[in-house]
């Protein structure tokens, strides 16, 4: 992980001095403006999607709450999710098509999740030229406890977010992350990945500015 | 495709207006430091969705840029490799199926339109700046599957890190709608793609 981190850390770092080189002359000023916006109580609202299961697709409803202690670090002191699993038709078609009966499939039912977010990017575009809007891109590292059908497992997750921030007080965010499961039977493979894409209204409390 | 694009700019602006500042602020937006004009891409991608198979693919684009937002990705072709998942191989060795009864995608062509509403920079841990742009895509592809070829519609979504004047990063993510042909075809088959691509740039004025 950590990396991981130190990678994208110079990658980024080597982008934006290709940018700086290409973009500056003699004359001329590169400046990095202030944020309009800034994070401290966040609550999230949130829908979500568990895709990567080949026989069901869940479906979630998310609560969270998110502490911000700075510009580029929060915390998500905890986020509670219940899932609903949709059935993709691959048990049917294994039934149909190759005269396959699986055995019983363990799904998630709701899971509960805490993540360190650290927000080195800040967004500002345009769209159509004609509107600007702000944002930010993050990186989340956190734990989560998985109901299955039939036990609870723990994960580790890691994942990438991105806010658009419509007033200082409403913003949009989405979360890709991926947890990687500790299989508690011995029978099963050791871990599995549990891949979570999550869409938030996100209403922020308490900021100065 | 037409409401869908409206119901995007509406949403933007909307959102734009949303974060309308005070009276005596002026909200300008800056001139595009970066420009596109012809693409060059060379790509590498993942088709995640089949659950037999995982096809990882490379591929190669040309791209016309029109205008700052609108472009026309001419052509682009892939050739696939398929790896098998552990639910295929457990079917083969259990239940004596043969390779060839699963159908795979062996190489795929296509075309596409590209809108690009969204040009923006990013501060780099408020030390560096980025430039880049977000579009959508929307086209159609061919797909040579093992024993058929099969048309798709698709849609999609994608990103620009610009590298240089010359050189960009890329992300593409699109769900290609495929069209049942042949006997063993599904009612109608979803093909997921995830395409990073390194993009050369030649022609732009600026």
């Amino acid at each position: 992980m950590q990396r991981a981190l130190l990678v994208l850390w110079v990658s980024v770092a080597a982008i934006s001095q290709a940018q700086v080189a290409d973009l500056e002359n003699p004359g001329s000023v590169s400046a990095i403006q202030e944020r309009p916006f800034r994070m401290k109580h966040e609550l999230d609202l949130s829908f979500g999607v568990l895709p990567i299961d080949a026989f069901y697709v869940g479906l979630y409803g998310q609560v969270g709450y998110t502490a911000h202690f700075s510009d580029t670090v929060a915390w998500q002191i905890g986020r509670a999710a219940y899932n609903y699993a949709a059935q993709t038709g691959l048990r049917k078609e294994l039934e149909t098509r190759y005269g396959v009966i699986p055995t019983a499939q363990d799904e998630v039912q709701f899971f509960l999740g805490s993540d360190l977010i650290w927000t080195p990017l800040h967004l500002k575009f345009a769209v159509l030229n004609r509107w600007v809007l702000h944002g930010e891109v993050f990186l989340i590292t956190g734990a989560t406890v998985f109901k299955f059908t039939n036990s609870f497992r723990p994960a580790v997750n890691v994942g990438l977010g991105a806010r658009v921030v419509l007033t200082p007080n409403v913003g949009f965010r989405l979360d890709v992350t991926d947890n990687v499961v500790i299989q508690a039977s011995s029978t099963a493979a050791p871990v599995m990945n549990v891949m979570a894409t999550t869409l938030s209204l996100a209403i922020n409390f308490g900021a100065a500015e | 495709m037409l409401r869908v694009l409206v119901a995007v700019s509406v949403l933007g602006s909307a959102q734009a207006w949303a974060q309308v500042e005070e009276p005596t602020v002026m909200n300008a937006v800056q001139e595009r430091t970066y420009r596109m004009q012809h693409e060059l891409s060379l790509g590498v991608g993942v088709l995640p969705l089949d659950p037999y198979s995982k096809g990882i693919y490379a591929q190669f684009a040309y791209t016309a840029h029109f205008s700052d937002t609108f472009a026309w990705q001419v052509a682009r072709g892939a050739y696939n490799y398929t790896a098998k998942t552990s639910l295929r191989s457990q079917i083969e060795r259990d239940f004596g199926f043969l390779p060839t009864a699963f159908d795979e995608i062996q190489f795929f062509v296509g075309t596409n339109v590209v809108w690009t509403p969204i040009y923006g920079k990013l501060s780099v841990a408020d030390r560096w700046d980025v430039h880049g742009e977000v579009f959508l895509t929307a086209g159609a592809t061919l797909f040579s599957y093992t024993r058929v070829f099969r048309p798709g519609v698709n849609l999609g979504l994608g990103g620009r890190v610009f590298l240089s004047r010359a050189l960009s990063l890329r992300f593409d993510l699109a769900d290609n709608v495929v069209i049942p042909v042949g006997a063993s075809a599904p009612n109608l088959g979803n093909v997921m793609e995830l395409t990073l691509s390194l993009a050369l740039n030649l022609g732009a004025t600026e």
